[in-house]
């Protein structure tokens, strides 16, 4: 039987002594796979970005001047024990008035009102704000009346449905923007691997000349293309690490603190930097031996 | 015994030109044939279906006494093991040194590295090559490439060699030289199908002579010489 280390060995020389082929396939699938990549980071931060946006989507409940004590602190307790909440936050008669003054000071409106007009309310933030509306109907009865003891509920319906409606599209476009990508850089990467194959279809004819069966011809090549792909992928996930860490946490910082977002899923914070990093290396690895399986289709059929 | 034979063979190809017409010929065991004939006659496709480069269109070929038109795809590379091919443009690879160059057959076949080590030395010093065995092929002569490529057909004593205008490109003096190699794997024991024009070759050789002519053989002589 052949031996096993003619595989390796063969793969190394010739490596070596197809230099400038190698290295042209190594950088595309470096260069494609890095730019790839750094949009997945990217896209996935600006969708960090407007998930973050949209936690801040409040729905304000306000509450009837002559509720009860107990029928507010039932209504609290049953908002709380829903699963798209996420926390409920009081706000009396007073606090309300209290927060309208601070928001007014100085205006001439102050002096027009007279007693306490504003009403005690609760705020909910939602740990699903997609969900706002079904939530907003759970203050309604079937007729469409408002349940006892609440008066009005707000949660600025039109921005909302805007956001998440703006949310859906950006996602769209980022996933076509990715596949896309992912096709230029598979495409580009296929061609470069198929040339260096081509360079060197004297070779394999030789090979198949003096008896070599197609799979011995195939595992150098295979080997080769695998090694091209996953050194390349290797070398952009460097380059995504240094880039994630060193400019897009620092742009991004920027963002956060000029838009006052309160968190963000920053570069290297979060776990999707590191499946792109897996997914990267698997792509390359790949993307790698598979064309040259294809390439070689051509040159290996008897 | 036979060690080729050709029975009714045809080869049309795909744009309809008539390579070879309804071919008979038989080949002794340690023959040296000539196969003469212009360019277009049908020489190179003679060969290319010894190794199974292209398939008959009709007829029979016989190697050592087995059909080869009905051989699965798989068994191709056996086939080709025992068929040593020496060309006109040497097809030696350009990145390989002397000996690598020949020690591919072998490690084609998973020869043991010992066997290579001993077995290409040998074959160098039967084509006077031994010297040259650390160069490249761009620092040989024509005559020293083609002799290099026979040696690699040779090195793992086929039964059959098949040269293919193996002098085509050299000067007579270099052709001689080729010819006396040829002529000494032949004396081993080895059957040698030359295809050729060199007319100098052929009638200095005195040997087989089988001439085509548009696909058809209108001569098969012994000791014959390359004719008019």
């Amino acid at each position: 039987m052949v031996r096993p280390k003619y595989f390796f060995s063969e793969t190394f020389t010739s490596l070596k002594r197809n230099f400038f082929m190698g290295f042209t396939a190594i950088t595309t699938v470096a260069i494609t796979l890095f730019i790839v990549g750094f949009f997945v980071i990217i896209v996935y931060d600006i969708q960090g970005i407007i998930k973050s946006v949209e936690s801040e989507v409040e729905l304000a409940v306000y509450l009837e001047d002559n509720i009860s004590e107990e029928l507010k602190d039932y209504i609290e307790q049953e908002v709380l024990s829903w699963e798209e909440t996420d926390s409920v936050n009081y706000v009396s008669k007073d606090q309300a008035l209290e927060r309208f003054r601070e928001q007014n000071e100085g205006s001439d409106i102050l002096k027009e009102i007279e007693g306490n007009p504003l009403p005690a309310s609760f705020e909910i933030a939602l740990s699903s704000p997609e969900k706002i509306d079904q939530v907003a109907l759970k203050f309604m009865d079937k007729d469409g009346n408002y349940i006892e003891g609440v008066n009005d509920v707000i949660y600025g319906k039109n921005y909302v449905n805007k956001l998440f409606s703006i949310t859906a599209i950006v996602g769209t476009i980022a996933l076509l923007v990715i596949i896309v990508l992912l096709l230029a850089a598979i495409v580009l990467i296929f061609n470069t691997i198929r040339l260096s194959i081509y360079a060197r279809r004297k070779e394999i004819e030789v090979m198949k000349l003096v008896g070599a069966t197609n799979w011995f011809v195939r595992i150098p090549f295979l080997f080769e293309g695998f090694f091209e792909g996953f050194v390349g992928s290797i070398i952009s996930i460097i380059l995504l690490y240094f880039v994630g860490n060193f400019l897009l946490i620092r742009g991004e910082r920027v963002i956060v603190d000029t838009m006052r977002i309160k968190e963000l899923a920053i570069v290297g914070s979060s776990s999707v930097v590191l499946y792109v990093y897996i997914g990267v290396a698997i792509i390359g690895g790949l993307i790698g031996i598979l064309s040259s399986a294809i390439a070689l289709r051509r040159y290996v059929k008897i | 015994m036979n060690m080729i034979e050709f029975k009714q063979v045809s080869k049309i190809y795909e744009d309809s030109t008539a390579a070879l017409k309804n071919i008979n010929l038989a080949i002794k065991k340690g023959e040296f044939l000539f196969l003469v004939g212009p360019s277009g006659s049908g020489k190179s496709t003679f060969i290319k279906l010894l190794i199974k480069e292209i398939d008959e269109s009709e007829g029979s070929i016989y190697i050592a006494g087995r059909n080869i038109c009905n051989l699965k795809s798989n068994r191709i590379p056996q086939l080709r093991r025992n068929i040593g091919c020496v060309f006109q443009d040497f097809k030696l690879l350009p990145n390989k040194t002397i000996f690598e160059n020949v020690a591919f057959t072998l490690e084609v076949i998973g020869k043991p590295v010992y066997e290579i080590k001993i077995q290409v030395p040998q074959v160098l010093k039967l084509v006077g090559l031994y010297s040259k065995i650390n160069s490249y092929p761009h620092q040989l002569s024509g005559g020293e490439q083609q002799r290099v490529s026979i040696a690699r057909a040779f090195v793992n004593r086929p039964p059959i060699l098949l040269a293919d205008e193996p002098t085509g490109n050299l000067d007579p003096g270099t052709s001689e030289g080729i010819m006396k190699i040829l002529s000494r794997i032949n004396l081993i024991g080895t059957t040698v199908l030359m295809a050729t024009h060199d007319r100098n070759i052929v009638n200095s050789m005195r040997r087989r002579v089988v001439e085509l002519e548009e696909g058809e053989i209108i001569r098969d002589q012994k000791r014959g010489v390359y004719g008019d």
